[in-house]
């Protein structure tokens, strides 16, 4: 993400000057007079970058706001007016979004900022604007809803419901279940696609003995399976193996997989079909978010 | 007592004739204590000033008078209210509603004494707290003792007709004293317990709008709150009849009259009158501080000097040493003996080795004479003499007595005009051989007490634009704060001040200063939390803003010194740029400063701050900082070079005076160059400060107020 050089120049010029307006402001009125105190009062010592658990996650993830450091930085800059673009919002939501509450950055900070706190809030405060934050729906990610004071019950699971509208949106074969599709053409680039880890590109030896829809305790929790998910596993590999972007995205599966690695242990070819709906599912998001934004 | 109820009912406290005559009372007040006090200190600096604004001593005499006769206007107002209240309203002369004291006064001031030194609770009030009621009872004696002994003060033909003479003073001494108690008691203790109690601060309104807020009753009156919920219909009670008002304000209006009729000075010739009666016939001894003795004593020397013949040797030149007493009768010392001055005079041999001036005038600061100007004797700019010498033992600036080999004349006793900076011209002009910079600099101001001891003053557009820019960071800043949420999300900007202030009093007056005061040792000054992560950071940090710190504290004592003790010497002497240990600290602290930012550049050049992404604010921050700190060690040097300081004085300020050394290298005039070096210095310093709140170094006044907060309140 190279920035072109009068951009760079011109950001430069910007971050001279801490942007400070008069009027009030969505994420000032919301955050704690303390809170605001706090951001001022932050000296840009990097001291929380330097203990940030998930600061290695910036090694892949191009995103500044994963230091802390930087994303104190963003939420002053909302605070006090600035107008960021949406595309600088969605960072910062991913930024904070990517925390893992462990709270070194508030142990460390000389100045005794609650950074914690201001995450935590601000977390809240910018998954309740709406825009769908796909990092919720990693395994790895425990689950977090809305927990603010003010916040109506039924909007708890708001986050989650959010990413997986955004992921139906873009994958229409969820919703659309007797659609009947074209088989041509073929996305040759999909299948491709899927080979980011070695241990997941061996979805084409699949001969669709059903072992791993049989033994996925997802699958047998429901009376009308195909119904309630979609495609099964070994209609995803099988999807996948034929180049299907469409039906393979387009299940259910995919999101209410649990991870438990039975179907992989299981498969008598020697699929790495757990991986393999990771990866479907990392592509999916990929997919998502280049149509959002 | 129901506890529900909706919080924001008002109930009435005071009605309209309460209101008005209050409002009556504080403005008189204040017109009295305004018109009074430049007479009770007619030595003091503000004398002068507050006068003139009532347009001198006859006008504010005047004044003082109408104020006066309002005063009893609203007296006798109050009582005519008092006895309606009593006979036509059938009111109780004792009782909750009455400010009599009354037994439980007594009693709720011991317990409240007992609660303040954490014992037992504090006691519940009715409609007025004791402390109220000794502030009407004060106001009441008040006016009957400082009015009493007024009128027997302006009416003296009148009184003295069956009082005798010494009842005069004693009305002198009673009015002014008791007056002085009355506004130290208003100014300080009525002030402060009606506004800045920490329940009701910034402000308790309800004198002025005659309302309170139901939470508020509550809590400060809860006696009558109940009282009030149990008769519902006293609520309505608290009325006055708008006739009657409008009667009583005729009434008020026309007290002020006789202050205005009565009122007048004595005549010029009345004055001639009484002082030819007085004056002469008692001071026989030439006392220098009696107008007869510095009489004499002019009277004295004007003996020989008033002679046109009289005459002294120069240099085997001879000069006329003739006083035209005419001429000196202009000067604004003609009323001063001449042996005042010209101390040490009156002996042998016949000469002045130094003017007394300090004996009367104190030190001037930074701010009067743009710089202290240390080196520079008194009579070399207040005198009109526009002839000037350096002497080439003590580098100090004195008059002239030769020009061009001819002795000057030094008979005349005029004084400089000071209201313009001309008079500055006569060594700051180019060519001097004073070592002058060649253009009149402005004071230190007030944006430069960061590290120097400076002014109270803003007069050069720097100081103006940086202190307002300053100033609208500051302001941009509160709003931004103060947006945010506190306690409860609906509360408005006034609650939260109240409440900030309530916590902070709450804070203050108890234990947890002592706990407020480590923490700003250990965790603000020491800077405990950074030490342990990184020494070198620490260094860093510390060789820079302790230094700056220590040299604002210095400023800020010397400020407060020289305000408490014009006359000393020895703050002269610390304020002092060339006081040997002052000079040797100064440049001591800079040297750490330059070095502290010279270390944290190389650090950020290194990339030694591992991730964090280092922005253009460091860069130029530290660029400022040590930008201020070259140039001020250049206008240093170039100041020592110039001033041709003896090497003794020169050499504690180890740093500007090989600096000055290595200017002298060159063939360039620095005098010329001096004012543009000191103003470089100057907009740097602006900039800094003008930058200060729009940038990450603002930390430097949040972050130690959040350590503070943070080590005494708990979050919510």
């Amino acid at each position: 993400m190279k920035q072109s050089f009068p951009l760079r120049v011109q950001h430069w010029f910007q971050s001279l000057i801490s942007f400070r307006g008069f009027s009030r402001t969505w994420m000032g009125k919301n955050l704690s007079m303390m809170q605001l105190m706090e951001l001022d009062a932050c000296t840009h010592c990097a001291m929380c970058t330097s203990r940030c658990s998930v600061a290695i996650a910036f090694k892949w993830i191009p995103n500044i706001n994963i230091l802390p450091s930087e994303k104190i930085g963003s939420i002053k800059a909302l605070a006090s007016g600035r107008s960021l673009t949406e595309r600088e919002i969605r960072d910062l939501q991913e930024g904070v979004y990517l925390c893992t509450n462990c709270h070194r950055c508030t142990v460390i900070c000389p100045v005794g900022i609650n950074l914690q706190n201001v995450w935590n809030r601000v977390r809240e405060l910018l998954l309740q604007r709406g825009i769908p934050e796909l990092s919720v729906l990693s395994p790895l990610s425990y689950y977090r809803g809305l927990m603010k004071e003010e916040t109506v019950q039924g909007d708890y699971d708001q986050p989650l419901n959010q990413a997986r509208e955004a992921i139906l949106a873009q994958c229409g074969l969820m919703r659309k279940k007797d659609e009947v599709l074209r088989l041509i053409p073929v996305d040759p680039q999909f299948k491709s696609g899927l080979d980011h880890s070695a241990q997941a590109k061996n979805f084409s030896v699949c001969f669709g003995c059903q072992t791993c829809t049989t033994v996925c305790p997802v699958v047998s929790h429901y009376e009308n399976p195909q119904e309630a998910l979609g495609l099964l596993p070994h209609q995803i590999m099988h999807a996948a193996g034929l180049g299907l972007r469409d039906l393979a995205l387009g299940s259910n599966m995919l999101w209410d997989c649990l991870t438990c690695y039975r179907c992989q242990e299981q498969c008598p070819r020697g699929v790495s079909v757990t991986d393999a709906l990771y990866e479907l599912k990392n592509l999916a998001v990929k997919y998502t978010k280049g149509k959002i934004g | 007592m129901s506890t529900t109820g909706d919080h924001r009912e008002v109930y009435w406290r005071f009605n309209v004739f309460h209101r008005f005559i209050h409002l009556v009372m504080m403005i008189t007040f204040l017109g009295l204590a305004l018109t009074g006090l430049p007479l009770k200190y007619p030595q003091a600096f503000w004398a002068q000033g507050l006068i003139s604004i009532w347009g001198g001593v006859k006008g504010a005499g005047l004044f003082h008078r109408w104020f006066a006769g309002i005063t009893f206007g609203y007296f006798v107002l109050h009582l005519l209210y008092v006895a309606y209240t009593l006979v036509v309203l059938k009111g109780k002369l004792l009782g909750p509603h009455s400010m009599v004291p009354s037994r439980k006064d007594f009693q709720d001031l011991y317990q409240h004494l007992r609660y303040f030194l954490g014992k037992g609770s504090p006691p519940t009030f009715g409609r007025f707290t004791y402390w109220e009621k000794f502030d009407y009872w004060a106001v009441f004696w008040g006016i009957t003792f400082i009015g009493g002994s007024g009128l027997l003060l302006w009416f003296p033909e009148f009184f003295s007709r069956f009082l005798p003479g010494f009842w005069f003073n004693i009305a002198y001494t009673i009015h002014s004293d008791e007056a002085l108690l009355a506004m130290g008691f208003i100014f300080v203790v009525h002030l402060f317990n009606a506004h800045l109690r920490s329940s009701v601060f910034p402000m308790d309104k309800s004198i002025f709008t005659g309302q309170i807020e139901a939470k508020k009753m509550m809590e400060h009156h809860p006696l009558e709150w109940e009282d009030l919920n149990r008769h519902p219909e006293a609520k309505q009670r608290r009325r006055v009849r708008k006739d009657l008002l409008f009667l009583l304000f005729i009434l008020f209006l026309l007290g002020g009259l006789p202050g205005l009729s009565v009122a007048r000075g004595l005549t010029d010739e009345e004055i001639k009158e009484a002082e030819k009666k007085i004056c002469l016939r008692c001071h026989r001894q030439p006392n220098l501080h009696s107008n007869e003795g510095i009489a004499t004593s002019i009277h004295f020397c004007m003996d020989c000097h008033g002679k046109k013949d009289v005459e002294k040797k120069v240099d085997g030149k001879v000069v006329s040493v003739y006083i035209d007493p005419k001429e000196y009768g202009k000067t604004v010392h003609r009323r001063i003996a001449c042996l005042q001055c010209h101390a040490g005079v009156a002996s042998s041999p016949h000469r002045t080795h130094q003017f007394g001036c300090v004996s009367c005038h104190g030190y001037h600061g930074a701010g009067t004479a743009h710089d202290p100007h240390r080196s520079v004797n008194c009579e070399a700019c207040h005198h009109e003499s526009k002839e000037l010498r350096k002497d080439p033992k003590t580098g100090r600036i004195l008059l002239a007595k030769v020009k061009d080999g001819m002795p000057l004349k030094m008979t005349s006793h005029l004084l400089a005009d000071f209201k313009n900076e001309e008079a500055c011209k006569k060594c700051h002009f180019p060519e001097n051989r004073l070592g002058a910079p060649i253009r009149v600099l402005p004071a230190k101001s007030l944006i430069c007490i960061a590290c120097h001891s400076s002014s109270v003053t803003l007069n050069d557009p720097v100081s103006i634009v940086s202190a307002l820019l300053f100033l609208i960071g500051i302001g941009a800043t509160l709003t931004f704060w103060f947006q945010g949420r506190m306690v409860d999300p609906s509360f408005t900007v006034s609650e939260k001040l109240s409440y900030i202030g309530e916590k902070a009093w709450q804070i203050i007056f108890s234990r947890k200063i002592f706990r407020l005061l480590k923490v700003f040792v250990v965790d603000v000054l020491l800077l405990r939390r950074v030490l342990k992560e990184s020494v070198g950071r620490w260094t860093i940090h510390s060789l820079i803003y302790l230094p700056i710190f220590i040299r604002f504290l210095i400023g800020l004592v010397l400020l407060l010194l020289s305000a408490l003790f014009p006359m000393s010497s020895k703050v002269a002497m610390l304020l002092d740029k060339n006081n040997p240990s002052m000079a040797f600290l100064y440049d001591f602290l800079g040297l750490c400063i330059i070095l502290g930012a010279m270390g944290a550049i190389f650090r950020r050049v290194r990339g030694k701050t591992e991730k964090a992404v280092t922005g253009g604010q460091d860069y130029v921050v530290l660029g400022l900082i040590g930008a201020i700190l070259v140039t001020g060690f250049w206008v240093e040097g170039m100041r020592i070079l110039l001033t041709a300081l003896p090497l003794a004085a020169a050499l504690p300020s180890f740093i500007g005076y090989p600096i000055s050394l290595f200017l002298d290298l060159f063939p360039i005039r620095w005098e010329v160059v001096y004012p543009y070096g000191w103003y470089a210095h100057a907009i740097l310093t602006g900039a800094l400060i003008a930058y200060l709140p729009f940038s990450k170094m603002f930390h430097i006044l949040v972050s130690p107020l959040i350590v503070l907060i943070k080590s005494v309140v708990e979050e919510q």
